[in-house]
Parts: structure tokens; C-alpha cells; sequence
């Protein structure tokens, strides 16, 4: 009987276990590669847009609005960090490039100077901005509010001054309505004259409740209070609470300055111990006192012939 | 006395195979070096352009950040720089990695001074140096009024043509 037999030689064997182990490594080669290629893309996407927000801010103007477009879905992290001089902003991206499945965020781009009021993570293609800036009872920076085109709101009852602000700078996503029935179904309520809503809004205690947690405002931090989550409000007020410290000491100096070439004002102790107080500041709800000294420094500085800022 | 050494068939291809799957392993290595020196190059420049375009992006926005802005002053002007505060900033350590820029300095172009400017020699001086962390570096310019309190009679604000230049870090 003739018997035939498949006879696998050693140099088949040799053959077919080095071939494996090198299609193993270019395969993970190749993916180490990708994924590399990937969280390169998102880094550099996150690092542009923080460039992005910078021509955004604002000089003389009161308010400004644009929109960033993304080249395919994205999600950005707000990362906000409280520690140091000025605390610091931190923005990643994180974008299917299509090399690779899964979520592979970028670097984190560090800004010291904005401050960005956003969830702690925006998810969309198309990201709309608003920026407005921050006086207390100098410009101290600008506030940059930040959502996606998958956030819809919807304002019900605003005042009139939150109004005039959304329909002239045509905000996009906002809607501003009489009443919480013409809300579209997925919107997030923001209500100015009623609680219960997914916002809840008092002007006359300058609250904003959100996520079960008050938050307190001055000025346009009200925005921020609305478009942010509570933590990441709540660290950058403490953020700019620095900042309004460090400029109160630049101010102190330059009062100190003035003093010498003539033109005393007597503020310089008044700024040394606004700064203090500002520095100290450790949650939202000291806003209003300070609040109140600032007011109190803008007036005097109002009546100097050579005003200080 | 001749020794020789006779190999197999097998032996020969066993050889032959490895001797293949080598110069493989060589070929991809080569390939891999060239497409990482590649991407290293362009990561370089893309790193290197987004750093030169946040610092352009910073120059022409400086002249309203509020550690800069003239507002001391019932008339409004966008590209004014309070120069008593830049004075007061000279000296605060603090913002040496505030804006991420490698150098940023204040020059007077109109009327022309020179000389760097101190307590005792402002404002008749040419330039003041807030940031010089590097002296390899490429800068951004931007022209700004320079203003300034001075105490004559009444005392007034007078304003000079200058240039902010701003640079970022270098690779």
C-alpha cells in the first residue's frame, strides 16, 4: 500500500515561526505607530485650539462670539488646575483620526491666561465660543464660554440684559423662550424666573443651581455658571480671584510709582489689602464681598486726577 | 592537511532562509529609521509653527491683556499700552511663564531713545526687557502707543509710537 504523508521539514518549521514572530511585530509595530500618529493629531488639534480662543478675547468691545470647526467628531476636556500663581488651563482633544479604534487623547496644552467655562468635556464637531470680559473693578481677563453643537439650551425668562446679549451676538444652540413648554425635548432648561428646571437661575441672589450644587456670580460669570459644570466654575473663579490679587499688587506699585513723580492717590494700602482678600478667596461664595471692595476702590479711584486704573 | 566540511541540503536552506529573514528584518529597520526621522522632522516644525502662531496670536493680543491695557483714561484706545504698569510688571517674577513666550520686550520707536529702562532713567529710555529666558529665538512684532503719566502743570498722558516683540520657544 502506497502511503502519502504531509511532511512539515525543520525548515518549513523555521520558516513559518519566524515568519510569525516578525508579522507580530510589524503588526504591533504598526499599531504602536498609529496610535502614536493619533495622540499627535489630537495634541496638535488641542494646542490650535487654545491658540484658536486667543483671537476671541476682547479689547474694547463688551462681548464676541465665533464657532471652531473641527475636522471630524471631537471631544474636548476642560481641565482646570488651581495650584500656583495663576492656576492653570489645561485643553485636550480627543478625535477618532480613523488609523485606530478607541479614544486616545492628546497631550494636555497648558494656557495660564484663559479661562474657560465649559463641561468638563464638549463633545461635537462644530464648537461654539462666547467671550465677555471680567471687571472687578479692573478688567482682570475675559471669560471665554464654550459648548458643542450636540449642547442645545434653552433660556426661559432671561432678563432682559442676558437677552439683548444672546439675540445680538446670535448665539447658536440658544433658544430663548417664555415658557419651559416651548423648550425643545434635549434641551437643557436655564430658568430665570422658576426653579426645577436643569438650571436654575435667581438674579436676585445671583445664584445659578446646577447639578445640585449653588453656585454664586458677579457680572458674566453668570454665563459661566450656566455653560460650565460646578468644578470647573468654581476653579477658575478661584483662578481669576488670583489674578485680580496679582493685578491689584501691579496696580499698588504703580500707584506707589505715581505717588513719586507727583501724583499721590492713596490707594496703594487700599490695593495691598484688596489683594490679600482676593488671594483668599476659596469658593464662589465670597464673590459678593469682594464684590463690595471693589466697588468701593473703583469709586475712589473714579475721583483721582491721575487714575490708577 | 585539508579539512572540509560537507553541509546537507536542509543545512544549506536553513541558511539560506535565515540569511533571508535577516536582511528582511534589516529592510524594515532601515524603512522604520527613515519614517521616523520623517515624522520627527515635521512633528519639529508643526511643534515650532504652532508655537510661532501662539506667539503672534499673543503679540496682538497683549496690547488689551489687562496687565498691559491703557485704561487709565476716560477716551478709550485699543492698542495703547500703560507703560507705568509695564514698569510696575518689569519687576514680578510671577509672569515669567504667564504668556509661554521665550522673550517679551517693549521698544519706543518715535521719539528714538536707547538704553534699557530703570526707576531712574523712565521715561527717557529706548526698550524694557520684561522676559529674556533665551537668546536663540525669532520675533513677533507688533506696533502699539506707548502711554505714560506725565506730571507737567496739571499733568497729562502722553503717548509715543512703540513695538511689542514677542517670542516663543525655540526647538
Amino acid at each position: 500500500m502506497d502511503k502519502k504523508g504531509f511532511e512539515l521539514s525543520f525548515g518549513w518549521l523555521f520558516a513559518i515561526l519566524v515568519g510569525a514572530i516578525i508579522i507580530f511585530l510589524a503588526i504591533y509595530a504598526a499599531g504602536k505607530v498609529a496610535s502614536n500618529q493619533n495622540q499627535m493629531t489630537n495634541t496638535q488639534a488641542g494646542k490650535e485650539l487654545g491658540i484658536l480662543l486667543s483671537p476671541v478675547e476682547t479689547s474694547l468691545d463688551s462681548g464676541k462670539s465665533t464657532y471652531i470647526t473641527f475636522p471630524r467628531e471631537t471631544k474636548v476636556g476642560n481641565i482646570c488646575s488651581e495650584f500656583g500663581n495663576f492656576g492653570a488651563q489645561r485643553i485636550n482633544t480627543t478625535g477618532d483620526t480613523g488609523i485606530t479604534s478607541g479614544d486616545i487623547s492628546g497631550v494636555s496644552s497648558t494656557f495660564y491666561n484663559k479661562y474657560l467655562f465649559s463641561n468638563t468635556i464638549s463633545s461635537g464637531k462644530t464648537f461654539y465660543v462666547f467671550a465677555k470680559p471680567f471687571e472687578m473693578p479692573y478688567k482682570v481677563a475675559d471669560l471665554i464660554f464654550f459648548w458643542g453643537d450636540k449642547e442645545y439650551y434653552c433660556f426661559v425668562n432671561p432678563s432682559n440684559n442676558v437677552e439683548d446679549e444672546i439675540l445680538g451676538l446670535n448665539l447658536k444652540n440658544i433658544k430663548v423662550v417664555n415658557s419651559v413648554t416651548n423648550c425643545s425635548v434635549g434641551s437643557k432648561k436655564v430658568c430665570f424666573t422658576r426653579s426645577n428646571c436643569d438650571v436654575d437661575v435667581s438674579m436676585n441672589s445671583q445664584t445659578v443651581r446646577k447639578e445640585n450644587r449653588t453656585m454664586y456670580f458677579e457680572g458674566p460669570l453668570l454665563y459661566g455658571a450656566i455653560f460650565a459644570s460646578p468644578e470647573i466654575y468654581e476653579c477658575q473663579v478661584k483662578r481669576l480671584m488670583k489674578r485680580d490679587s496679582e493685578l491689584a499688587l501691579l496696580y499698588a506699585t504703580k500707584a506707589d510709582t505715581l505717588a513719586a513723580r507727583g501724583c499721590g492717590s492713596n490707594l496703594r494700602e487700599d490695593l495691598i489689602v484688596y489683594a490679600d482678600m482676593t488671594l483668599k478667596v476659596d469658593s464662589s461664595s465670597k464673590l459678593s464681598n469682594i464684590a463690595f471692595a471693589s466697588d468701593n476702590l473703583e469709586r475712589r479711584n473714579h475721583d483721582l486726577l491721575c487714575q490708577i486704573f | 592537511m585539508i579539512c572540509s566540511v560537507k553541509y546537507s541540503k536542509a543545512q544549506m536552506k536553513i541558511q539560506e532562509m535565515a540569511f533571508v529573514l535577516v536582511a528582511i528584518m534589516i529592510f524594515f529597520a532601515l524603512v522604520a529609521m527613515i519614517y521616523f526621522s520623517i515624522s520627527m522632522n515635521s512633528l519639529k516644525q508643526s511643534a515650532v509653527d504652532l508655537r510661532a502662531q501662539d506667539a503672534i496670536e499673543t503679540v496682538r493680543k497683549l496690547s488689551s491683556a489687562p496687565e498691559f491695557a491703557f485704561t487709565s483714561s476716560s477716551r478709550s484706545c485699543a492698542s495703547c499700552i500703560d507703560l507705568d504698569k509695564v514698569m510696575a510688571l518689569r519687576n514680578r517674577t510671577d509672569y515669567q511663564n504667564f504668556w509661554n513666550l521665550e522673550r517679551l520686550v517693549i521698544e519706543k520707536v518715535f521719539p528714538e531713545d536707547s538704553g534699557e529702562c530703570t526707576p531712574a532713567t523712565f521715561p527717557g529710555c529706548g526698550k524694557i526687557t520684561l522676559i529674556d529666558k533665551s537668546t536663540k529665538y525669532t520675533s513677533q512684532r507688533a506696533y502699539v502707543s506707548l502711554c505714560y503719566w506725565v506730571n507737567y502743570k496739571e499733568g497729562y498722558v502722553k503717548c509715543e509710537l512703540g513695538v511689542i516683540s514677542a517670542a516663543g520657544k525655540q526647538i
